[in-house]
């Protein structure tokens, strides 16, 4: 790759200049990049690690937090509305992982759009990625406050106020902390939640399931599959889309995953199948136990009572501490990447230097976690669930149909260095319907969100004219 | 020619005192300079502020092998997990050994206690080796119950090393550690084999620390090799 003609130009109003690419190649076994100078960057993420990133970011909302509010908006259909959700992430995820091959480096989803449509939507995508992590972030702390609190209602412990934003932000605070003082297994720590989660969830599916079935008793009753139409069937889609944030952070460790042609569309596409069939089946089962009007009114932890109801007090607790696990890993994985997806911006002197500046001490990036750090915590105590979740979909969305964009606008035009080890069969047609589907999506959620996801790009933009307006990135690498 | 991996935490203080670089010249050194990244932070992101710092200190260890009359090739590594960097570079480099650096003194008496069976010889031909020509005390320790005294004798016979005292203590693994720590502290260095487990766990394990916290002084650890 290090052929490359173009590279990286211009300076930013700081006077810095964007960091030359000479990343060099991976070697063959796949464990470490040796650059042009002979410094070697280790590769230590695998397939597995790669998996329970991609399914320890998502699996904490579809499953913890939304099936309650979907199915109050959705009825039994909303099942649909996490096939659909799973489905679009699909035409993403295949793209992405073809892009992620070519370029397997820090930034993910930021890397490829600025490179292959240049720096002003390079600035729009790396932007929306940190805060789009951002918003979700402080999304996934507030389910883990409705999972906190729920543990100290059912311990009898009552503050007169509900304790949810509180015990969110304490744990930010803690998780953020934690971040700074340079944990060395969270990744390690991370595989362990996940398969903990994934055995609780398998557990408890595969005992609703039956009696969904009716093996355990009378079968249930099917209620009607769309009781609200079609429509609430898209928009709950939109809602819900959140889950699937996640995929993508795959590739902003791109330059850390091992043997990278391999494992990368390995993580993310099975990421979204794992947690896709996860999801349809957990509203399955909790639709079926109790009736999506009752399952609404449950709220956030309604997965807590659906489980009390076939398990008692035990699978109550086991579902609350998976939940405070999913979440937990959720929000953990989010700041990190948010860390990362600054990094690529400073990297590129699309933002100052000093963003990615590391500690020595603890080997931190202190700027960059601040950079995500706070903002998650002032959203947080907005505590506007659906707002963060959609707000985080919308920035993601825009940065997916760009992926999809980018693969097209490489594939029509191919320079010499692109050679990824994956490519999209038909990948006009996925693509194509992957960002008109992106798009799309954005148009049916709710008009507060939007706004907000408008005024980020927009904001974002200016930021590009003001301070780096001179710096390009296409074709670069 | 006998190869070891010389891996040290480059940024973080830790250094190769001036012993070691005597007491390595007979042999081919490959000194691995590291840092160790967080899960939070990309190895690229290190470099792209450490590598100058780095690779500056990796220089003067470069020098300081040179001017002891060894040679010793330097590699720069970021990661995010040492042992796996520190097993990679040791394969790739086929080296026959990984030092641990500790504050080497000059080097005068050198404990090799044998723990595993397996490989007696290719330990006390490593010793052989790092020794040459030069005035070093070589003792040996056998801990292990399945090795017999006369087969470590012959192995450090074979190897040249007829000087070589050489002590029993058959002892029960923990022991053996245990045994290993009040030995130590009277020796400059220590040399001993790999036992079953990983190259990487022996390493950093509970007897390299055992250890180190007794004597202060390097330790090599031999490969095993099949």
């Amino acid at each position: 790759m290090s052929e490359s003609t173009l590279s990286a130009a211009g300076e930013n109003r700081a006077g810095e200049t964007p960091v030359a690419d000479d990343l060099g190649d991976v070697n063959d076994d796949g464990d470490v990049t040796v650059t042009d100078e002979g410094t070697e960057l280790e590769r230590t993420i695998g397939l597995t690690g790669g998996l329970a990133i991609g399914v320890g970011t998502m699996i904490g909302a579809g499953i913890f937090v939304f099936p309650g509010i979907a199915a109050g908006q959705a009825g039994p259909a909303a099942a649909g509305s996490y096939a659909i959700g799973m489905v679009i992430a699909l035409l993403v995820a295949l793209p992405a992982s073809e892009l992620a091959t070519a370029m397997p480096k820090s930034g993910g989803g930021y890397y490829f759009v600025s490179r292959s449509l240049g720096a002003l939507a390079g600035t729009v995508v790396g932007v929306s990625l940190w805060l789009s992590l951002v918003f979700a972030s402080s999304f996934y702390l507030v389910g883990f406050g409705s999972y906190a609190a729920e543990v100290l209602t059912r311990m009898g412990v009552s503050l007169g106020v509900s304790p949810t934003i509180a015990l969110a932000l304490v744990f930010g605070v803690l998780l953020t902390g934690l971040s700074f003082t340079g944990t060395e297994n969270t990744a390690k720590l991370q595989n362990y939640v996940v398969a903990i989660l994934l055995v609780i969830l398998s557990l408890f599916l595969s005992y609703g399931g039956l009696d969904a079935l009716g093996v355990f008793g009378t079968s249930s009753t099917p209620e009607t599959f769309m009781p609200f139409g079609a429509m609430p069937v898209i928009t709950t889609a939109a809602l819900v889309f959140t889950s699937y944030l996640g995929f993508a952070q795959v590739a902003t460790v791109a330059g850390e995953i091992k043997n990278p042609g391999r494992n990368l569309p390995l993580a993310m596409v099975g990421s979204v199948l794992i947690v896709g069939t996860f999801y349809v089946a957990t509203v399955f089962v909790a639709t079926s136990a109790f009736g999506s009007a009752k399952l609404a009114s449950f709220g956030e932890t309604a997965m807590v009572e659906v489980a009390g109801s076939f398990w008692g007090p035990i699978g109550a607790i086991a579902i609350l501490i998976a939940g405070l696990l999913a979440t937990v890993s959720s929000a953990n994985a989010s700041i990190m990447s948010s860390s990362r997806a600054v990094f690529a911006l400073s990297k590129d002197a699309l933002a100052p230097k000093k963003a990615s500046a590391i500690n020595l001490k603890y080997g931190t990036p202190h700027v960059a976690l601040t950079l995500a750090g706070v903002p998650t915590l002032l959203l947080v105590a907005s505590g506007e669930t659906e707002i963060l979740a959609e707000v985080a979909s919308i920035l993601s969305l825009v940065m997916y149909g760009l992926i999809c964009v980018s693969l097209i606008a490489m594939r029509r035009d191919e320079p010499e260095w692109y050679d990824p080890d994956f490519r999209v069969p038909a990948y006009r047609v996925i693509a194509g319907l992957g960002a008109v589907a992106s798009f799309g999506l954005i148009a049916f959620m709710q008009r507060t969100s939007q706004i907000i996801g408008v005024v980020v790009m927009v904001v974002a933009a200016g930021w590009y004219y003001y301070y780096a307006g001179d710096v390009s990135l296409k074709g670069a690498l | 020619m006998t190869k070891v991996l010389v891996p040290v935490k480059i940024l973080e203080g830790e250094s190769v005192t001036p012993g070691l670089f005597d007491l390595l010249s007979t042999v081919d050194v490959v000194v691995l300079g590291y840092y160790e990244v967080p899960d939070q932070t990309p190895a690229e992101q290190a470099k792209l502020q450490f590598e100058e710092r780095a690779q500056a200190k990796l220089d003067e260890l470069r020098e300081g092998f040179a001017d002891a009359g060894g040679d010793a090739e330097t590699r720069l590594a970021f990661t995010g997990a040492a042992e796996q960097t520190i097993s990679r570079v040791t394969i790739e480099e086929n080296c026959d050994a990984i030092v641990h650096p500790g504050v080497a003194q000059d080097v005068d008496r050198l404990l090799v206690p044998f723990i595993g069976k397996a490989n007696v010889d290719t330990v006390a031909g490593f010793v052989a080796a790092l020794v040459g020509e030069r005035d070093i005390t070589v003792s040996a320790l056998g801990l292990d119950e399945g090795v017999s005294r006369e087969e470590i004798r012959r192995a450090l016979d074979d190897a040249g090393l007829d000087t070589a005292e050489l002590t029993m203590q058959p002892a029960s693994t923990g022991d053996a550690l245990a045994t290993i720590a009040d030995v130590a502290v009277e020796y400059d260095l220590l040399v001993m084999g790999e036992p079953e487990s990983s190259l990487s766990e022996w390493v950093f394990g509970d007897l390299e620390d055992r250890v180190a916290r007794e004597s202060l002084g390097p330790v090599v650890v031999v490969r095993a090799r099949d």
